[in-house]
């Protein structure tokens, strides 16, 4: 008997479809994560020089829709064909089917985490039983960087940069103690004001710019440009060196672990360091049990905290399944979403999508 | 157009130095209508037809596959492909048109540095002013793969079409990015490089299309350059370009 289509299982628990459009603005995605994928987007042009593209995945368009609705909960379901420039291959993986999920405006986040995975591995049917399971918790990174003694600009640093693998391995030697140095006039400068108090710092640094004859051109105004360049004075003098703390971030983010292990590993790794992160890591402990519980063959999953960070919008639970056909289904919680596209306030959100094509060549090349 | 076609430059510093070059080699271009006209031919070489382009339509036309080979700036090469490792093969650097493609920004900006400024700016340029740092630019290839690369996401670019580096004193951009060889046209426009911010060090290239046909007599004609400019280069050269040609689909 063929396994239920997603569309019945999700109808099932109570979802409501949703249709949002295959075409959509190019900008709201290049915004996301910035022009870096604009090379798997599929772009059209409309006469006027609008940017349009084909959509590339289904979160940001229904939450784009749930928020022109005045929406601010919903249970919804999707299913439809996603565009991604494929890498070269020649089996038409431009455009692929996927359906899923997203809870939004949701009271109880455990509940709706663990829903979420629930309702993918339904989907997934059989093809769970060779699957290969990855869980992550994006918000331990932030609980991470409360507990470590940075000041707050480097915290942001961190924070927005965490998903670019590259740039924050840069940001983590600088913490390290790599501060690099300043030649020139610049560097005078720093010098200069490095012993002043921070309203003669900041004369000195105005008068530089207005009585010097350099132009203010470009958007910049001279009040932000002496803010910053007071911070990086204060990052210069500051013993900015805490390879403790580097330590201590690299290490949690190497972590991995079997999810019924996890919580030790994480309390272990806490006390290690010094890091104040139990209710964190009680969270992680409780929606583990409940995923388990759910699936006892789940505790062996791999827990990696640093797991999912490449997808900008994530920010708590992450979750992945791997077949032989390639990954099956995927999601996550990402909670500052909505309101970075445009709603009135924070709404939290989580959501999970499936290939079914995969999932069906995974099942059937099963014995 | 049928047979060998070969691109140089039509105007400026890089045609009299190309020409100057194939001069040398005992290639020397007849430029068609008294030196004016946009066609050309070689003594030496009968079956070449030369074309005289301007330098992004060189690079254009090899990204195209509309011309076999062509003497044109890197910059304007990598621009113009873009998938340029199947596009365009860069046989032999030739020791002029130097030009670097740089990042340039404002002198008054005196807290950035460095990329890593940079990209702290990007970001509370946009907490602040709610809208992107503009960066104006005939590379806007060249730039968001620079931009990927080293993990800059918060700008927009602003398609340059004339004089880029006045674009943050008329208020159409932020920053620049453009060619600079002495920095002198930089400085008197107000702007400054950063650490890190060199996307490219440009030099004029034989450059050959990888989306091009390419029969027998063509590699010939290839070969009959390669080996006029260098005596025995040509060998091992249309060995490699004919085994890339093999792995990049038309």
């Amino acid at each position: 008997m063929a396994e239920p289509s997603c569309g019945d299982v999700f109808e099932r628990a109570g979802f409501e479809r949703c249709q949002p459009a295959i075409l959509q603005p190019a900008d709201i995605f290049l915004d996301r994560s910035g022009d870096a994928i604009r090379r798997r987007l599929f772009t059209v042009s409309d006469a006027m020089g609008g940017e349009y593209c084909l959509r590339p995945e289904f979160t940001i368009p229904v939450c784009r829709d749930l928020i022109s609705a005045g929406s601010e909960a919903a249970r919804v379901w999707y299913e439809g064909p996603i565009f991604r420039l494929g890498r070269g291959t020649a089996n038409g993986t431009n455009e692929m089917l996927q359906a899923g999920i997203e809870i939004v405006g949701g009271q109880d986040a455990l509940a709706d985490d663990v829903e979420t995975f629930a309702l993918m591995r339904t989907c997934c049917g059989s093809a769970m039983n060779a699957a290969t399971v990855t869980f992550g918790d994006l918000g331990l990174f932030d609980a991470v960087l409360e507990a470590v003694d940075l000041p707050a600009h480097w915290r942001g640093r961190l924070r927005k940069h965490f998903w670019h693998a590259d740039v924050f391995a840069l940001l983590l030697r600088r913490i390290g103690g790599e501060v690099p140095s300043v030649s020139g006039e610049a560097g005078q400068l720093l010098g200069f004001i490095r012993h002043l108090g921070r309203d003669a710092a900041k004369a000195a640094v105005h008068d530089m710019l207005t009585s010097s004859g350099i132009k203010p051109i470009g958007g910049r105004t001279i009040e932000e440009i002496t803010a910053r360049f007071l911070e990086k004075a204060e990052d210069a003098a500051s013993d900015l060196a805490t390879p403790e703390i580097v330590t201590a971030i690299e290490t949690f983010l190497a972590l991995k672990a079997p999810l019924d292990r996890a919580p030790d590993v994480l309390a272990a790794l806490a006390k290690t360091h010094g890091l104040a992160l139990d209710p964190a890591i009680d969270a992680v402990a409780k929606r583990g049990d409940a995923l388990i519980m759910l699936d006892a063959a789940l505790g062996a999953a791999t827990f990696a905290p640093a797991f999912g960070r490449e997808i900008e919008y994530y920010t708590g639970f992450v979750f992945e399944v791997q077949g032989q056909a390639g990954k099956l289904a995927g999601g996550g919680r990402y909670d500052g979403l909505m309101e970075a596209l445009g709603a009135r306030q924070a709404i939290s959100a989580v959501g999970g999508a499936v290939w079914p094509a995969r999932v069906q060549a995974t099942g059937s090349a099963r014995p | 157009m049928t047979g060998f076609v070969f691109a140089l430059p039509s105007k400026g510093r890089l045609q009299d130095a190309a020409f100057a070059l194939l001069d040398k080699a005992e290639l020397a271009v007849d430029r068609s209508k008294g030196g004016r006209g946009y066609t050309g031919t070689i003594a030496a070489l009968p079956d070449v037809n030369v074309l005289l382009l301007s330098a992004s339509e060189i690079a254009a036309g090899l990204a195209a596959g509309e011309l076999h080979l062509g003497i044109t700036g890197e910059d304007v090469a990598r621009e113009a492909a873009v998938d340029f490792d199947h596009s365009v093969a860069l046989l032999r650097a030739l020791g002029f048109g130097w030009a670097d493609v740089v990042i340039a920004v404002p002198e008054s900006w005196i807290d950035v540095w460095n990329l890593a400024d940079l990209r702290d700016v990007s970001l509370d340029f946009l907490a602040r002013h709610k809208r992107r740092l503009r960066v104006a630019t005939k590379y806007a290839n060249l730039a968001h793969q620079f931009f990927t690369e080293h993990g800059l996401s918060e700008y927009r670019i602003v398609h340059s079409l004339g004089a880029t580096e006045a674009a943050p004193s008329s208020g159409a951009a932020d920053l620049v990015i453009d060619i600079t060889s002495s920095g002198a046209t930089l400085a008197a426009n107000d702007l400054k490089t950063i650490e890190g911010g060199t996307i490219l060090k440009s030099e004029a290239q034989l450059a050959a299309s990888l989306k091009a046909t390419w029969g027998a007599n063509d590699l010939g004609q290839l070969a009959a350059i390669l080996n006029a400019l260098e005596p025995g280069s040509a060998e091992s050269t249309i060995k490699d370009f004919t085994a890339r040609l093999k792995v990049s689909p038309l």
